[in-house]
């Protein structure tokens, strides 16, 4: 198996004294994260770029992004359990019973089932990453401009369909970020498009401007919107983090099928962390032998969603490696980065910087078990993080945001830019669109502008390149299916709906 | 509802939703002013741009008919579909207190706007300085400090170790 090989490799690059150090600052930062409530991953990578291009090489970079992604799913789950605030999304479901089962004096058995599910689902992501990355990415050199094309068409539909919020608003979250991508020098023809003669955007919106703008400032407006008059949480004492024979017998399960479902979820571009963590408590609950006791504090509730949670991070990187297509928000900001260091993503980056995939694969596996470490033995020091007043957070996270943008580029106009993007975000939010398909429309725009363009260029013109071969016309086919499920499902109501009116008209 | 602040949260979503049609016209007239290169005729940077911009106003009209349509009386349909027991994220976020969102942006619209006359200390610290005291009066002495630590030390930071310049400002005829 390459996989082995590669992965062999790897481990020769991730055991390096400086890679490891990175990997447990990976995965310390990653846990603050977690637990810290307004910052994700996605915010806290775009925050680090100013320190990783001067400090670290591309290998670094991404081993450190790594323990990050990884470790924001475990720290995620400690607030949820103890003070029943998710610091994530992905983190609700967690909350549900995680908290109920720390009102009742568990919480050290949730705890601990959580970051076992997560050291689970994680080495079982990072195994499957491993086996499935080089054939992935072998498969997809036999692309052409069409199918390309077709694959991030689809990756767009998904995340819009499956992607969380309302299909119709994902949609539109999906196009805004096409959008933005069409901001700046066209890349064949140089012509500039939407600059409005501003030469700050000539080279486009830049992804980490968007990602702070969007997350950071938005979230800071919801934080601080809703800090006045708030309750101070109450931080439930750890207790004990033994599980009993019964709480394992219980939990193994659930941390499969967590996994399982976390990391099918998580490959598919878009449909992230948190839908897989919703399908596997409603999974956990149907096969339950104890369905009474969820919403109660069952601990299957807290062991599937929770491995779930961390596979779905695991799964979002396999077509970011294979593929260059990112499959959440966080993959999103990862590739920017790496392209920032002017290294092309796409099927190519396993066979032109095998030390980067293998050295991250490597990393992961050495990053799940410091995580497991950090987050079993020392959680009561993460529990402090939470003595932070969130008066004082939110508006250092601005300050940092603020810095972070400037350093980019040392240019005032990007922080303009920043307030508009953070402005737009906000109602974005409060109207209920989905912010994440903004950043992957963002990302994959001017990459689907070029495949569509060479691809019509290799057919003179002929729009039925993009049909011409059985795997470009399925994947479009797949992409069209999932724009019109939502659409068939309302025909489908309205219509019974009508034949409902209608019956009760003749019944009258 | 009573409150009036929350009374204009509540036309905010239909306002700006109508709005998206307004601007998905604008992006397709805007792409259309790009010119056209005479030569690579087959797509020039116009055809993706137009593309964009015809999904986007076909997806913006939906989007402001089921608004129009939720605020003349179809209310009660905007519980959007169930996908297979999922439930999913809450449509709308709620926001208690308004007064602190237009503060915050109109602090950090300050805070940019005298980020290079001030310099990065003098914008930074009293920014963290005011935003945390404004919403915790009673510790504003650690306020203070947090405010007077962080920003010197990431100057520092930044300046030295990275070497990335920041504004030094007023600190400017100091430091010389």
């Amino acid at each position: 198996m390459e996989g082995v090989s590669g992965v062999l490799a790897g481990f020769s690059i991730a055991l390096q004294p400086f890679y490891l150090f990175l990997a447990l600052v990976g995965a310390a930062v990653g846990t603050a994260i977690g637990v810290l409530p307004g910052i994700g991953p996605s915010l806290a990578i775009s925050l680090l770029l100013p320190f990783t291009y001067k400090l670290v090489d591309p290998v670094g970079a991404f081993i450190l992004f790594g323990g990050i992604y990884y470790g924001a799913s475990y720290g995620g789950s400690t607030t949820s359990i103890l003070i029943n605030t998710p610091g994530e999304s992905s983190s609700i479901v967690t909350a549900l019973e995680g908290h109920k089962m720390a009102r009742k004096g568990r919480a050290g058995a949730a705890l601990a089932t959580a970051a076992i599910g997560s050291f689970v689902a994680g080495t079982i992501a990072t195994f499957l990453m491993m086996i499935l990355a080089q054939p992935l990415a072998e498969f997809a050199l036999k692309f052409g401009p069409p199918e390309y094309f077709a694959v991030m068409v689809l990756s767009l539909c998904t995340v819009s369909a499956i992607g969380g919020g309302h299909p119709v608003k994902a949609a539109f979250s999906t196009l805004f970020g096409l959008a933005l991508g069409t901001v700046g020098m066209e890349n064949t023809s140089g012509q500039l498009r939407f600059t409005f003669g501003e030469a700050s955007l000539f080279d486009g919106v830049s992804v980490v401007v968007a990602a702070i703008g969007l997350f950071a400032i938005s979230e800071v407006l919801f934080g601080l919107g809703n800090l006045r008059g708030a309750k101070a949480a109450k931080v439930i004492e750890t207790g004990s983090l033994w599980m009993t024979r019964d709480d394992w017998r219980r939990s193994t399960a659930p941390w499969l099928r967590g996994s399982a479902i976390g990391f099918i979820i998580g490959a598919l571009p878009g449909a992230g962390a948190t839908i897989a963590t919703f399908m596997s408590y409603a999974m956990e609950k149907k096969l339950s032998k104890h369905p009474d006791e969820f919403g109660k504090g069952a601990i299957e509730g807290v062991a599937g969603p929770e491995a779930a949670n961390n596979a779905s991070a695991g799964g979002s990187l396999v077509p970011l490696l294979s593929l260059g297509i990112p499959g959440s928000a966080t993959a999103a900001v990862m590739m920017a980065a790496i392209q920032g260091y002017g290294i092309n993503t796409g099927p190519l980056l396993l066979q032109k910087h095998p030390e980067l995939v293998w050295g991250l694969i490597a990393s992961l596996y050495i990053g799940n078990v410091m995580l497991l470490v950090l987050n079993l033995p020392l959680v009561g020091l993460w529990v402090k993080l939470l003595k932070i007043p969130e008066s004082l957070l939110y508006p250092m996270i601005l300050a940092f945001s603020t810095l972070g943008v400037y350093s980019l580029g040392r240019n005032v106009f990007d922080l303009y830019l920043l307030y508009g993007l953070g402005i737009i975000g906000f109602i974005l939010r409060r109207c209920g669109f989905p912010l994440a398909p903004i950043m992957l429309g963002l990302v994959l725009g001017p990459l689907i502008e070029t495949e569509f363009r060479r691809a019509l260029i290799g057919s003179r013109g002929d729009w039925g390149v993009f049909v011409s071969t059985p795997l470009a016309a399925s994947l479009l086919g797949c992409s069209l299916l999932m724009m019109a499920a939502p659409l068939a499902g309302r025909l489908w109501r309205s219509w019974q709906r009508y034949r409902l009116n209608r019956r009760k008209l003749h019944t009258v | 509802m009573s409150d009036p602040t929350e009374k204009a949260a509540g036309v905010l979503e239909p306002i700006f939703t109508v709005a998206l049609v307004p601007f998905a016209a604008f992006y397709i007239w805007q792409a259309m002013q790009v010119t056209e290169p005479p030569r690579n005729i087959i797509v020039g940077p116009r055809t993706f741009p137009l593309l964009i911009g015809a999904f986007m106003l076909v997806v913006s009209a939906v989007l402001a008919v089921r608004q129009l349509r939720a605020a003349v009386g179809y209310a009660g349909r905007r519980t959007g579909p169930v996908s297979g027991g999922v439930p999913l994220e809450d449509e709308e976020m709620p926001i208690r207190d308004w007064t602190a969102v237009g503060l915050v942006l109109a602090a950090l619209l300050g805070l940019f706007i005298l980020f290079e006359p001030l310099g990065f200390v003098a914008a930074i610290s009293p920014f963290v300085f005011g935003l945390a005291t404004f919403f915790a009066p009673r510790q504003w002495l650690l306020n203070l400090t947090v405010a007077l630590i962080f920003s010197v030390s990431f100057f520092y930071l930044f300046t030295t170790v990275l070497g990335i310049p920041l504004p030094r400002g007023v600190f400017e005829l100091l430091t010389d």
